[in-house]
């Protein structure tokens, strides 16, 4: 389908307001200006979801983490709450608490959850495996103290975007391979899930026919798959590339969200039809006329909108039909 | 286990608890058939 015209407009006034390619940028450049695009794209006029508590902290040892609670009630909340540990994106390099803060903000009220967002190292200062070991690190903690956090360790989800996206999978084939956590569901938007950017050999897939002109290029993903990953040994490690692991069942229950304009979409898609074919329950939410980054170009698009109200509400779907906790004796 | 259906031209297998969504553009998201969609036919 057509490119929103909504999401046209906002990569116009993008490409006007920051010409430079991120990819040519000095590291500390690239940021501050993700940061003020992401604050920019929220409009003069926003307010912030108003929630119970947001408290930083430092957990597992070393990790910095923001906690969000939501306010009592909630739409169906009788009980403990689910909880997120959520993993930001910007290629591993870029992003960080500060600019996904709508996005957790809005997963809280959303998925009346408490959402833990992971500060984890970013590359190229630290390369793999510092990102997906302190968000395994979180993952585990979050787990762990679920209970002290009023919520219920049963409905616990890995939720990621972007690279996020690309932690929150790694981590479930972590948990996986540890015998746990137990995790309820892992749901991942536009997510990266395949560092050997196999999918780009084909010249009809995303990374060739989407490669620039849709905000992410595929030469800025190359930087940032450079940047987190300079060993080239290491982007095939499941770690890295969810989509190449041979065997995939017994992954937990799978929400996948793609946009139809942008490099990663065929890694995402292919990623969801793989789980599917080996029997894991996944709901892959194909988002057309999308570019990525749609979480976050809510107040720019009401199809960005619809499809970050749609992911929440596959999450909860894939939640509420969890086995009942036992009641405490 | 639950029941597997092939997918249009690929021989590939998809369980029926492989759900796709798309965006219905009048507020909502709905259920498509996912063997009615390929890898590639959105692009």
């Amino acid at each position: 389908m057509p490119l929103d015209p909504e999401l046209r407009a906002m990569l116009e006034r993008t490409a006007a307001a920051a010409p430079v390619p991120m990819h040519e940028l000095p590291v500390d450049v690239a940021r501050s200006g993700y940061k003020a695009g992401a604050l920019a794209s929220l409009g003069p006029d926003y307010q912030p979801v108003a929630l119970a508590r947001v408290s930083d902290r430092v957990v597992a040892g070393s990790v910095p983490v923001r906690i969000y609670q939501p306010e009592a009630g909630g739409p169906g909340v009788a009980g403990p709450r689910p909880i997120v540990a959520f993993a930001h994106g910007g290629g591993w390099v870029i992003g960080d608490l500060d600019t996904h803060d709508d996005t957790c903000r809005f997963l809280s009220q959303a998925l009346s959850a408490v959402v833990v967002a992971v500060d984890y190292r970013r590359a190229p200062e630290h390369p793999y495996p510092a990102a997906i070991d302190d968000y395994w690190a979180a993952v585990q903690w979050t787990a762990q103290n679920a209970a002290t956090l009023g919520a219920d360790p049963g409905a616990l989800a890995l939720v990621g975007d972007s690279a996020g996206g690309h932690l929150a999978a790694a981590a479930a084939l972590r948990a996986r391979a540890a015998g746990g956590p137990a995790i309820a569901v892992q749901a991942m938007a536009y997510p990266v899930t395949d560092a050997t950017m196999s999918t780009a050999t084909d010249p009809h897939a995303s990374y060739v026919t989407r490669s620039d002109g849709f905000g992410l290029s595929a030469t800025s993903m190359a930087w940032f798959i450079n940047c987190y990953l300079p060993q080239a040994a290491d982007r095939a490690l499941p770690d890295n590339a969810p989509l190449l692991v041979e065997d995939l069942s017994g992954l937990p229950p799978a929400v996948v969200a793609t946009a139809e304009y942008d490099p990663l979409h065929d890694e995402g898609a292919r990623y969801a039809r793989r789980l599917g074919q080996a029997g894991v329950p996944v709901t892959w939410l194909a988002g057309g006329g999308l570019v990525h980054g749609f979480m976050r170009q809510h107040r720019e698009s009401r199809a960005a909108a619809r499809a970050r109200q749609a992911f929440a509400g596959a999450i909860s779907a894939v939640l509420a039909a969890q086995p009942a906790p036992e009641p405490a004796s | 286990m639950t029941a597997a259906a092939p997918v249009a031209g690929s021989g590939e297998k998809l369980h029926d608890t492989y759900t796709v969504m798309t965006d219905a553009a009048d507020g909502h998201w709905e259920r498509t058939r996912a063997p009615d969609l390929g890898d590639y036919q959105l692009l």
